[in-house]
C-alpha cells in the first residue's frame, strides 16, 4: 500500500469522525461553558452545587459498580463451565447465552416489565426499584463475563491448578491463589466493559427504574426534552464524558497484562467425570439459561396475549393499524431502511479505517486506532444530544431523516472496526508470500485470498452493524422525527401509555424487533464459519 | 538444477547470509542444518524469491533467476506454521496453485485426490483447515505444495510446530512423499535426525555461511568444527598432539591420517568399548535407555565421554573400556 492510498484511506474516516462525532462534543462543551456565546460557568456551578443532581451522578456510579460485581458472580459458574468441561450441546448453550447481550434495550425492557412489572408473571412488582435495573444489567451484560473471562479461562493449562493441588492447595485456595490472579487480565477486561454499559445505560433506566430514579444519562435526555435546559445537559454529559474516560483508560492501561503461557482450548476441556460433576453442570447450564431466556421466552408469551383475556394475535395486528399514536408498520419500514443506510455507512468508514489499522500503514495509525474506539466510549444518548445542539449549521441537518442512520453508523463503527481488524489481519504476510510461492501474480493474490477474506469481513461487519442500528434507542430518541420513528422508538412509547391493547402492541412489536436482530446476528455467525469458495 | 552463487544478505548490521554457495542436483534431497539465526531460512527465502539477496546470483539449470518474482518460479513452499487458506477448504488449498496455472476443473480434482492420498489424508478435500490438527494441517500444507508438481521443494521447518513423538514419524513418511514425488528439495531443520533421515546432503549452517556439506555418513565420520560434531549430538570433542601419525590423548595413543601438531579429535559413542583389560579407567555418570542399547555417560581423565553398552554398569561404579581408533576422527 502506497503512502499515497493510506492517507486517503485515513482521511476519510477522520473526516467523518471529525463532522459527527468531534464536532458535536465541541458543541456541548461550548453549549455548557459559553451558554451566551461567552465563558460562563453559571451552567457547572449550577450542577455542581444541586444536591439532586449530584445524588444522580453518585446513583450513576454506584449501581454501575453493583450492576459490574453482580454481573461477574453470576456469569462465572457459566464461564467456568463452559472453560473446562466438554458435554453434548456445549457450543449451542454458550451461544444461546449470548442471545440478551446482542438484543435491544427496549427488547430487555419490555421483557422485564412482562417479568416483574404491574401485572408480571413474578406478580412481584420491581419496576420503578433499583433491583430491577440491576438484575436487568446483570442480565443484559452476563454474556459478557462468561465470553471473556471464559475464552481466557478455556486457555489456561489446567496443570497449573493440579500442580497448586498437589502442594496442599484445598480445591477453594487453589481457586483463590491460582485461578483468580491468572485469570485477573480478563476479569478486569470483563468488568470495565460492564461498568461501562451499565454507567452509560439509559433505555434500560428509562424504561423500568420509574420517575424517581435516574442515572445522568436520563437526566441529559429529561434536560434536553423536557426540561429544555441545554446547558445543564451539556454539563451532565460532560461529568458523563469524564466517567467515561477515567473507565476507558484504566481499560487501556490493563491491555498489556501478563504474558502466559496459554494452551489450545481443545486440550483444557474434559468430560465430566462423575455423577456430581454432571449434576453440578446441568444446574449451572440450567439455572443460567432458564434466568438468560427466560424473561425473552416469557415476551413472546405476552405477546400472545389478548387484552380480554385468553391467547390471540391482537397485539400483532394492532401493528397494522396506524391509529395515529403509532404506525407499527412504518416504524418497521423506517427501521429496515435506516439500518441498511447506517450498515452501508458504517462499512465504508469502518472497512477503511480497519484496512489502516490492520496494516498498521498510514500516519499516526495508533493513534487513529484509538480514535475510532471513542465513539463506542462515549454514551449514546451524548452522541445523540450532540448531533442536535452542532448539527444546525452550516445546513440544518437536525430534522432531516439521514441523521438517524448516520448516529446508528456511528454507535457501529467501533464495532465493524474491531471485527474487521482480526479478520484483515489473518490476511498475513505468509498468506500472501504462500499464494505467490503457488504461482499467484499481485492480482491473483488479492483476487483469490485478499478479496474473499475482505469479503467475509465486510458481511460480518454490515450484518452486526445493521443489528445495532435496528436496537439503537439513545440517540434515536434525540434525533428521529415525527415520520422517522423506529420500531425501539415505537415499543418504548408504548410502554408508557396505559392500557392492555397497548402493552399488548408493545409486546408483539418488540417480538418483531427481537426477530429481527435474532436474524441480523445470525448472519454474522453464519459469515464467520469457515467454508469452501469453490 | 539450482545453483546458488555469493549470496550475501543483510539486514541493517546484521549478516544474515555471507557469500553462501549451494547448488542441488536434479532428484537430490539437500538439508540446510543449523542452529536458529544460521541463515537457513533465510537462504531459504532467497531461493524461492521471498528475499532480494544483496549480491550473488540463484540460477535454475544455468538460467539467471535472481531477479524472477516468486510466482513465476515453479517452486513449492511448505511454511513452519503451514500458511494454510482459512477461507478455503482442504481442497481448495491443495488446488490452489493448479486455479493458478489454469488448470480445467476435473483435472484439478484428480490431481488433489492424488496428492491427498500421497500424504495420507484421502477423503479429507471437504474439510476445514480449521479442524485439522498440527500433523494433517503438515500434510495438507506439503500436499499443497507438491501439486502443481514444482520444479524445485524447499521446506522451511514443516515438522518444527509439532512435538517430538509425531516429528519423528511425520519425518519418515515426509522423506517417502518426496521421493514418491521425485522432486529435488531443500529442507531446512535444526534437528539433526531430521535432517540424516530426509536428506541425501547436509549442508551444516553457522553464522551465515555454510560451514560443512556432506552425506550424512561423511558428517558423522569427520565433523569439520566442534560446531559441527555438537549439531550431531557428539558431546566428546578432546584436544591431542600428533606425533608421526600417531595422536596422544588424554584417552591413550590413536593413530590418526593427520601432519604432527596439535588437533582436534571428536570421539563417537562407537569408540569406546567396556573391556575388562582395557586401559582407560572411567566412572559412570549415568545412562540414558535408547531402545535396544544404552548410551552411557562417563568421566576418564577429567573429560565426559560416551559409548554404549548392552547392560549398563550402574552411576558411580567404575569401569574400564578401550579406544577403537575407526571411531575417532580429526576435526580440521
Amino acid at each position: 500500500m502506497t503512502r499515497r492510498t493510506a492517507l486517503a484511506l485515513t482521511a476519510v474516516p477522520a473526516a467523518f469522525l471529525a463532522v459527527f462525532f468531534v464536532w458535536p462534543l465541541v458543541s456541548i462543551l461550548v453549549t455548557g461553558l459559553a451558554p451566551g456565546g461567552r465563558l460562563d460557568l453559571g451552567p457547572f456551578g449550577e450542577v455542581l452545587t444541586d444536591g439532586d443532581l449530584l445524588g444522580v451522578a453518585w446513583f450513576t456510579v454506584w449501581q454501575a459498580v453493583a450492576s459490574t460485581l453482580l454481573a461477574l458472580l453470576a456469569g462465572l459458574p457459566a464461564a467456568w463451565v463452559f472453560a473446562r468441561f466438554d458435554f453434548p450441546g456445549r457450543s449451542l448453550v454458550r451461544a444461546l447465552t449470548t442471545v440478551p447481550f446482542v438484543m435491544p434495550s427496549v427488547v430487555v425492557g419490555a421483557a422485564f416489565i412482562a417479568l416483574v412489572g404491574e401485572r408480571g408473571l413474578l406478580g412481584l412488582e420491581l419496576t420503578g426499584t433499583v433491583w430491577v435495573v440491576l438484575v436487568a444489567h446483570v442480565f443484559y451484560n452476563m454474556a459478557v463475563v462468561i465470553r471473556t473471562v471464559g475464552a481466557l479461562w478455556s486457555h489456561l493449562d489446567p496443570r497449573l491448578e493440579e500442580a497448586a493441588r498437589a502442594l496442599g492447595a484445598s480445591p477453594l485456595r487453589t481457586f483463590r491463589t491460582v485461578t483468580l490472579p491468572l485469570l485477573r487480565p480478563a476479569l478486569m477486561a470483563a468488568a470495565s466493559i460492564v461498568f461501562l454499559f451499565s454507567f452509560t445505560s439509559f433505555g434500560i433506566v428509562l424504561l423500568l427504574a420509574g420517575p424517581r430514579i435516574t442515572t445522568l444519562e436520563v437526566e441529559i435526555y429529561r434536560h434536553t426534552a423536557v426540561l429544555l435546559d441545554l446547558p445543564v445537559a451539556a454539563v451532565l454529559a460532560m461529568l458523563q464524558l469524564a466517567g467515561v474516560g477515567l473507565i476507558l483508560r484504566s481499560y487501556a492501561r490493563r491491555q498489556d497484562v501478563v504474558e502466559q503461557p496459554l494452551r489450545a482450548a481443545a486440550e483444557t476441556a474434559r468430560r465430566p467425570r462423575s455423577r456430581r460433576e454432571r449434576l453440578t453442570i446441568a444446574g449451572i447450564v440450567a439455572a443460567t439459561l432458564a434466568f438468560l431466556l427466560g424473561p425473552l421466552a416469557l415476551l413472546v408469551e405476552r405477546s400472545l396475549r389478548a387484552p380480554g383475556g385468553g391467547y390471540g394475535l391482537d397485539g400483532y395486528r394492532a401493528i397494522g393499524r396506524d391509529d395515529g399514536f403509532v404506525d407499527g408498520l412504518q416504524a418497521i419500514g423506517n427501521s429496515l431502511g435506516f439500518a441498511t443506510v447506517a450498515a452501508l455507512i458504517a462499512l465504508a468508514i469502518g472497512l477503511m479505517a480497519a484496512y489502516v489499522v490492520a496494516r498498521r500503514a498510514g500516519p499516526l495509525s495508533s493513534w487513529f486506532d484509538t480514535l475510532l474506539m471513542l465513539p463506542l466510549g462515549t454514551s449514546a444518548v451524548t452522541l445523540g444530544f450532540g448531533f442536535i445542539v452542532a448539527l444546525d449549521h452550516p445546513v440544518d441537518l437536525r430534522t432531516a431523516w439521514i441523521l438517524v442512520p448516520l448516529a446508528h453508523a456511528l454507535v457501529a463503527i467501533p464495532f465493524v472496526v474491531r471485527l474487521a481488524v482480526p479478520v484483515l489481519r489473518s490476511m498475513s504476510g505468509r498468506l500472501r508470500e504462500a499464494a505467490a510461492v503457488l504461482g499467484a501474480g499481485p492480482a491473483m493474490v488479492w483476487r483469490h485470498v485478499e478479496l474473499p477474506i475482505v469479503t467475509r469481513a465486510a458481511a460480518v461487519g454490515g450484518a452486526f452493524a445493521f443489528a445495532i442500528s435496528l436496537g439503537e434507542f439513545g440517540a434515536t430518541v434525540f434525533v428521529a422525527r415525527p415520520g422517522s420513528g423506529t420500531v425501539p422508538l415505537a415499543v418504548f412509547r408504548l410502554l408508557g401509555r396505559p392500557g392492555a391493547a397497548s402493552a399488548a402492541e408493545a409486546m408483539a412489536l418488540a417480538v418483531v424487533l427481537m426477530a429481527l436482530t435474532a436474524l441480523a446476528v445470525l448472519a454474522v455467525e453464519r459469515a464467520r464459519l469457515p467454508g469452501s469458495v469453490f | 538444477m539450482l545453483a546458488v552463487r555469493g549470496v550475501t544478505v543483510q539486514f541493517g548490521d546484521l549478516v544474515a547470509l555471507d557469500g553462501v554457495s549451494l547448488s542441488v542436483g536434479d532428484d537430490e534431497v539437500v538439508a540446510l542444518l543449523g542452529p536458529s539465526g544460521s541463515g537457513k531460512s533465510t537462504l531459504l527465502r532467497v531461493i524461492v524469491g521471498l528475499q532480494e539477496p544483496g549480491t550473488g546470483t540463484v540460477s535454475w539449470d544455468g538460467t539467471d533467476i535472481t531477479d524472477l518474482p516468486t510466482h513465476r518460479r515453479d517452486f513449492g513452499l511448505v511454511f513452519q506454521d503451514y500458511a494454510l487458506f482459512p477461507h478455503l477448504d482442504v481442497g481448495a488449498n491443495v488446488g490452489f496453485g493448479l486455479r493458478m496455472q489454469e488448470r480445467p476443473a476435473a483435472g484439478r480434482r484428480q490431481r488433489v485426490a492424488e496428492v491427498l492420498a500421497l500424504v495420507g489424508l484421502g477423503g479429507f478435500e471437504r474439510r476445514a483447515v480449521s479442524t485439522l490438527s498440527g500433523g494433517q494441517a503438515q500434510r495438507v500444507a506439503l500436499a499443497r505444495a507438491l501439486a502443481p508438481s514444482p520444479r524445485l521443494l524447499l521446506l522451511d521447518e514443516p515438522l518444527g510446530a509439532l512435538d517430538r513423538a509425531l516429528r519423528e514419524e511425520l519425518a519418515v513418511d515426509l522423506a517417502a512423499a518426496i521421493r514418491t514425488a521425485g522432486v529435488p528439495a531443500v529442507y531446512v531443520t535444526h534437528d539433526q535426525h531430521e535432517a540424516f533421515t530426509v536428506a541425501d546432503r547436509v549442508a551444516v549452517m553457522d553464522e551465515g555461511r555454510i560451514v560443512q556439506a556432506g552425506t550424512p555418513a561423511d558428517l558423522w565420520r569427520t565433523p569439520a568444527s566442534p560446531l559441527v560434531a555438537r549439531l550431531l549430538g557428539l558431546r566428546t570433542v578432546l584436544a591431542a598432539t600428533v606425533e608421526g601419525g600417531v595422536a596422544r590423548t588424554a584417552l591413550g595413543d590413536v593413530p590418526v591420517a593427520s601432519r604432527d601438531g596439535p588437533v582436534r579429535l571428536v570421539v563417537r559413542p562407537e569408540a569406546l568399548a567396556l573391556d575388562p583389560a582395557g586401559p582407560i579407567e572411567a566412572v559412570v555418570a549415568g545412562s540414558t535407555y535408547r531402545g535396544g542399547d544404552h548410551l552411557v555417560a562417563a568421566d576418564a581423565a577429567g573429560t565426559r565421554v560416551e559409548f554404549l553398552a548392552a547392560d549398563p554398569p550402574a552411576a558411580g561404579e567404575t569401569v574400564h573400556l578401550r579406544l577403537e581408533p575407526t571411531g575417532v576422527s580429526v576435526i580440521r
